[in-house]
């Protein structure tokens, strides 16, 4: 269905919900009246034409009233809605009085909705009517502040800590403070062990802390406390124009910083119209999956060495330490790569490199044998894993799973080839879902499995990628990319699933608005949903099958 | 006790001048010759303890393709030792609100557990610290002093993570000493004493008189005591206790410096108690083929002290082997969860280590010693041990040369180079 | 054999181990700490077997009374939620009629150890008593070894019933915990 047919829709069951219908974005956005917001939502989701399950993305927009023009200022929240089955989505918007930002919570149709209103009122301060648990999800607990408005300004001391560099280095060291307080602790419940994971863990890979609730060994609950890696990047993307961001999409998933360079790249390519040159495509697609192989190995190793298993992670790093020099070879960098331009690659991938990669991958099939000889039927860990944390497609979807984590439940959606971008349409590979190999479909084992699998159909891609790259360049030059003011939504498939970019843009240098869309913030929704009844050391095999990456969710 | 006396008297006499039998002091240099022979038992164990550290990482490091330790003495021998001195040097953390008398304690108690255990082990012929005829039974006993011990670290760190760790450890170590003493008392059945030498001299030295080899439960019993030994000791994939992804190191958690270091200690002189256990109980222990105990016993001079160099290597050669093939168990496989565990031991393990000692009693009621049954039982059992050696030794061969294939074909030059040249 | 000297040092040192742990169980403020100075007395009274040449009771005495009974006795402290705060939960109470019975016992208990061995120190000798243990367990008390047996089965079998019927109740407030394979 295309936007206008659901537009068409939504008239008709709701009418007078659509207030404006802005159709020359290129994403088509539906401007509902905030009080229709959960009559159209809910009707969304349920009404069997429609059947949007997933939501994809939740984002504020701070747009002050400008200094010359009548029209109010206001906050929007932006809706991305996705239906899987159906293969169409819709965007919706409300705006909001900035005075007095509220709305009714959609939390409760679709679950991964709590997080990110959570990060909205957080960062903006939109409050939503409803919400059962309306707390700061990034910041500290008592900052004050809404941190991406556009009129923010930095409180001077935290906790008696200066916040600008200036003022340290003017004052010295600091003197004696007040310990921060990031707290956003669920309450203590009666009789139950309080125990906290983190943030500091082995476990937990990155710095995330978890609140757990125990009695002995078994969870009542744990409830992630996510924030401490939060470094404001979308608000530096607003200050350092489209340029400047490429190299801190690196650091959102540093594991596979060429697929959010990639998506960055992506979004703005497709605002400003531009034509990426086949070659330049193919070198994309070849970074791109070596990347997501070596992101596949770190996590399938460190799965295995949070079970115990130390062995397999180290010949993983063996193997991918032959992948960062190609990297290195590549573009300069083995972990952060800052590869792409907007209209192709920085530098163009040599004969001599392409040589290095087909010697490695020729070299690195039959490792894959010898990994699962090792440990993927050892009988330990494979108890370890097979029905533990079991994941029901209708909630993967509900909570906003993607990625491998989506695929292990059972639903085959992969965006490069549901939504394909660049070259994808022209591999042959298969999108790899959960077969129950061991235990019930979509539990922990099914996880693991398809990173595995995974990786064999990238190195199927890359072999084909690497017979068939033509000559041409490598880089269209775009100078100074200035977009006219428009919105988009675009998504690359990355190791931890969809990693989405929605960029608004003004017509400056500087986007009006870049908000990531990463996998592991979704996944950490489904924790605590997933927890009751678990064990302490099945949280640590529910914590490294879904591959969550710390940077990815604070950002 | 007669070994003091003499290096007493001898003392007496040579610097003080004085008759053993009439001064009045003679009591006081034995005290402190027994202090000083305590002081050498303790070197002797750490020579046991520091030098299976370095076998640990070296092992570990050629299983997940790295070197491990190779700077501090040649190949890296003397690591231990540097640890030794730089955790001597750390300071000593002490948590402000821990229990400090029971903080302070504990290391010395799981260590004091540990290292009595060397007391009974017999290293030789005639060398062994002291012939207990309650031998094996003093082995269990005294390791129960270790969980004492770790509760106390769990307790006293005041922490909630090390509580859960020497909870666990302490429950985990009281539920495996059930299968572990069980199959010792087959092997009690079947040599009729439970002093450690006695057990020994009733095997022999050829394979076919190992106690492993006598009939198809005692081969059991020796696995079962092998894995339920492993978890007594807190080894992957029992390590639960010092889950390091999960509870960062347990009861571990609030120790640093010298401290840290005896637990660990204790840990890697349990690995060697285990396997040592394991060698004289199962594996005929010191016992040279083909010459009885009674034979060195009465040899004298060079001759003697040449036997017992002999017997000392045998038990030193087998404990070492089975110590590594701990160690590469260690890093191979992935660990257990803790219901999992108490499933194994109290579902799986106690059940047949038990059916292990009824089986044991039938064939030692039906079965004479000596007898044609006899002899044929211990030649299956000899057959299926060679077999399994075999098996696996084919199989390393095969993979080793399927990898040797692949690397030259990649790498253009051989697998494998001479020990001489590690790097 | 052991000389004179030393064997009375090592007698006062496990006797001493002993009395110094009772007191210290006694009179220490913090519960646990209490019952970690029950292993110096048990550890103690387990020399003064070994020293009385009783090797099986020594050895059993460490393996059953720490490695089993102190071991309990931990478990349940620790674990308890009773118990609010360890430091202070021994108050020393009723000093005075303490020392009063204290006194009295002690006097008795000394009375009946002098009169009944009269100042001898000729220690048995030295013979490995666990053959002759096993035998008169499967002997002449082969009916209370039994007996023992019935009713260590009984204990084991109450204590799952009671673990186990508690994993089966609900959690308060969560879902029924399952079994696990």
């Amino acid at each position: 269905m295309t936007p206008a047919e659901i537009r068409e829709r939504v008239s008709a069951a709701c009418p007078g919900a659509v207030e404006e219908f802005q159709a020359d974005l290129l994403d088509p956005v539906l401007r509902l009246r905030p009080d229709r917001l959960r009559e159209v939502c809910r009707f969304l989701r349920d009404d069997p034409g429609l059947r949007l399950h997933y939501l994809r993305l939740v984002t504020g927009i701070d747009r002050p009233a400008a200094a010359d023009s009548e029209t109010p200022g206001g906050i929007d929240v932006v809706y991305h809605l996705w239906s899987y089955e159906l293969r169409h989505g819709c965007q919706l918007r409300v705006r909001l009085d900035r005075a007095n930002p509220v709305v009714e919570t959609v939390s409760d149709l679709w679950p991964d909705a709590n997080w990110y209103e959570r990060e909205c009122f957080d960062l903006l301060g939109v409050t939503f009517a409803g919400h059962p648990g309306l707390t700061r999800l990034l910041m500290p607990a008592d900052w004050v502040g809404h941190p991406l408005r556009k009129d923010y300004a930095r409180p001077e001391r935290y906790h008696g800590l200066p916040t600008s560099r200036a003022t340290v280095l003017a004052e010295g060291r600091a003197a004696e403070v007040a310990p921060a307080m990031h707290d956003t602790k669920a309450q203590p419940i009666e009789g139950y062990l309080r125990l906290n994971m983190g943030p500091h863990h082995p476990a937990t890979h990155g710095v995330i802390n978890f609140l757990l609730e125990t009695d002995g060994e078994i969870l009542k609950k744990a409830t992630p406390d996510v924030g401490y890696l939060h470094r404001g990047i979308e608000k530096l993307a607003e200050q350092v124009g489209y340029v400047g961001t490429m190299p801190y999409t690196d650091r959102v998933d540093y594991l596979g910083a060429m697929f959010t360079n990639h998506g960055w790249a992506l979004a703005v390519e497709k605002l400003l119209g531009v034509e990426v040159p086949r070659r330049a495509e193919f070198c994309r697609v070849i970074a791109s999956e070596l990347n997501r192989i070596a992101s596949h190995l770190i996590s399938t190793g460190s799965l295995a060495m949070d079970l115990g298993a130390f062995t397999p992670f180290l010949h993983w790093i063996r193997e991918r330490e032959t992948i960062n020099d190609i990297m290195e070879r590549i573009c300069g960098a083995r972990l952060t790569y800052n590869y792409l331009r907007f209209g192709g690659v920085s530098r163009d991938i040599d004969p001599e490199t392409l040589d290095k990669i087909k010697h490695w991958i020729d070299h690195f099939e039959p490792m894959m044998d010898e990994f699962d000889r090792l440990i993927s039927s050892n009988e330990i860990f494979v108890r370890r894993l097979a029905g533990v944390a079991v994941i029901s497609p209708a909630d993967a979807i509900a909570y906003g799973l993607v990625g491998p984590n989506l695929r292990a439940s059972g639903v085959a959606w992969d965006t490069r080839r549901d939504e394909p971008y660049s070259i994808y349409p022209e591999f042959a590979f298969d999108v790899v879902t959960g077969r129950a190999v061991h235990g019930t479909l979509g539990d922990a084992y099914d996880r693991y499995d398809c990173r595995l699998r995974e990786i064999k159909e990238s190195l199927k891609i890359l072999r084909q990628a690497m017979a068939a790259i033509p000559e041409g360049e490598a880089r269209v030059k775009v100078p100074r990319p200035k977009p006219a003011a428009n919105e988009v939504y675009a998504r690359v498939e990355g190791p931890r699933g969809e990693c989405g970019f929605y960029v608004v843009s003004d017509g400056t240098e500087k986007p009006y608005r870049a908000r990531f869309r990463t996998g592991s913030f979704t996944a950490m929704t489904i924790i605590e949903h997933l927890s009751p009844g678990l064990m302490l050391a099945d949280l640590v095999a529910l914590i490294g099958s879904l591959d969550v990456i710390a940077p990815e969710i604070d950002r | 006790m007669n070994i003091i006396q003499h290096v007493a008297n001898l003392l007496i006499r040579s610097v003080f001048h004085a008759d053993p039998a009439s001064w009045p002091w003679t009591w006081l240099v034995q005290a402190v010759v027994i202090g000083i022979a305590a002081f050498l038992a303790f070197a002797f164990v750490a020579i046991f303890a520091g030098p299976v550290s370095w076998i640990e990482r070296r092992i570990a490091g050629r299983i997940q393709s790295r070197i491990g330790p190779n700077r501090v003495g040649p190949q890296g021998v003397l690591q231990w030792l540097a640890d030794g001195v730089k955790c001597w040097l750390k300071e000593d953390l002490v948590p402000a609100a821990a229990d400090r008398p029971l903080f302070l304690a504990a290391p010395y108690l799981v260590f004091t557990g540990m290292f009595g255990a060397f007391v009974v082990l017999p290293f030789g012929a005639q060398v062994v610290a002291a012939d207990l005829n309650v031998g094996i039974l003093y082995l269990l006993a005294i390791t129960s002093l270790v969980v004492v011990g770790l509760l106390m670290a769990g307790w006293g760190s005041n922490s909630k993570w090390a509580l859960f760790g020497g909870v666990r450890s302490a429950a985990q170590l009281v539920s495996y000493e059930v299968p572990s003493a069980f199959s010792l008392l087959c092997v009690v059945l079947l040599a009729g004493t439970l002093s450690t030498q006695g057990i020994v001299a009733a095997q022999g030295g050829w394979p076919w008189d190992w106690f492993i080899f006598r009939n198809p439960f005692m081969f059991a019993a020796f696995f079962l005591y092998f894995t339920a030994a492993i978890a007594e000791g807190n080894r992957t994939p029992f390590d639960l206790p010092e889950a390091e992804s999960e509870i960062v190191a347990g009861y571990n958690i609030e120790y640093s410096g010298m401290r840290f270091l005896f637990f660990l200690f204790a840990e890697w002189a349990n690995i060697w108690i285990m396997a040592a256990i394991s060698a004289f109980a199962f594996l005929g222990g010191w016992q040279i083929p083909g010459i009885a105990p009674e034979q060195i016993a009465a040899t004298k001079g060079w001759e003697f002290v040449g036997w017992q160099a002999l017997s000392w290597t045998i038990f030193l050669v087998k404990a070492t082997f089975l110590v590594f093939v701990v160690i590469q168990i260690r890093w191979t496989l992935p660990r257990l969860r803790v219901d999992q565990l108490m499933i194994t031991c109290w579902k799986y393990l106690v059940p047949l280590s038990m059916l292990m000692v009824l089986g044991v009693l039938v064939l030692l009621a039906l079965v004479p010693e000596g007898g044609g049954a006899d002899t044929i039982l211990r030649g299956a059992m000899v057959g299926l041990g060679l077999a399994v050696v075999l098996v696996s030794a084919l199989r390393v061969r095969r993979t080793f040369r399927v990898d040797r294939e692949h690397y030259r074909e990649m790498e253009g030059r051989d697998l494998w180079y001479p020990p001489y040249r590690l790097p | 054999m052991i000389p004179e000297p030393v064997r009375a040092l090592l007698f006062y040192l496990c006797a001493g181990l002993a009395l110094a742990g009772g007191c210290w169980v006694a009179f220490a403020r913090n519960i646990v700490h209490s019952a970690f100075a029950l292993l110096a007395t048990f550890a103690g009274v387990a020399g003064l077997y070994a020293f009385l040449s009783a090797d099986f009771l020594a050895v059993v005495q460490l393996m059953i009374y720490v490695g089993g009974v102190l071991v309990l006795i931990l478990f349940a402290l620790m674990l308890t939620s009773r118990i609010e705060e360890a430091r202070v939960s021994n108050p020393t109470i009723g000093l005075v009629p303490g020392a009063v019975v204290l006194i009295a016992v002690s006097a008795l208990l000394v009375y009946a150890c002098v009169k009944e061995f009269g100042g001898t120190t000729d220690l048995p000798p030295g013979e490995p008593t666990t053959a002759g243990i096993g035998d008169a367990l499967l002997s002449r008390y082969v009916l209370p070894f039994e007996v023992i047996s019935v009713l260590l089965l009984a204990v084991l079998l109450g204590a799952v019933t009671i673990a186990g019927g508690r994993l089966r109740k609900p959690a308060p407030g969560g879902k029924p915990g399952k079994e696990r394979p």
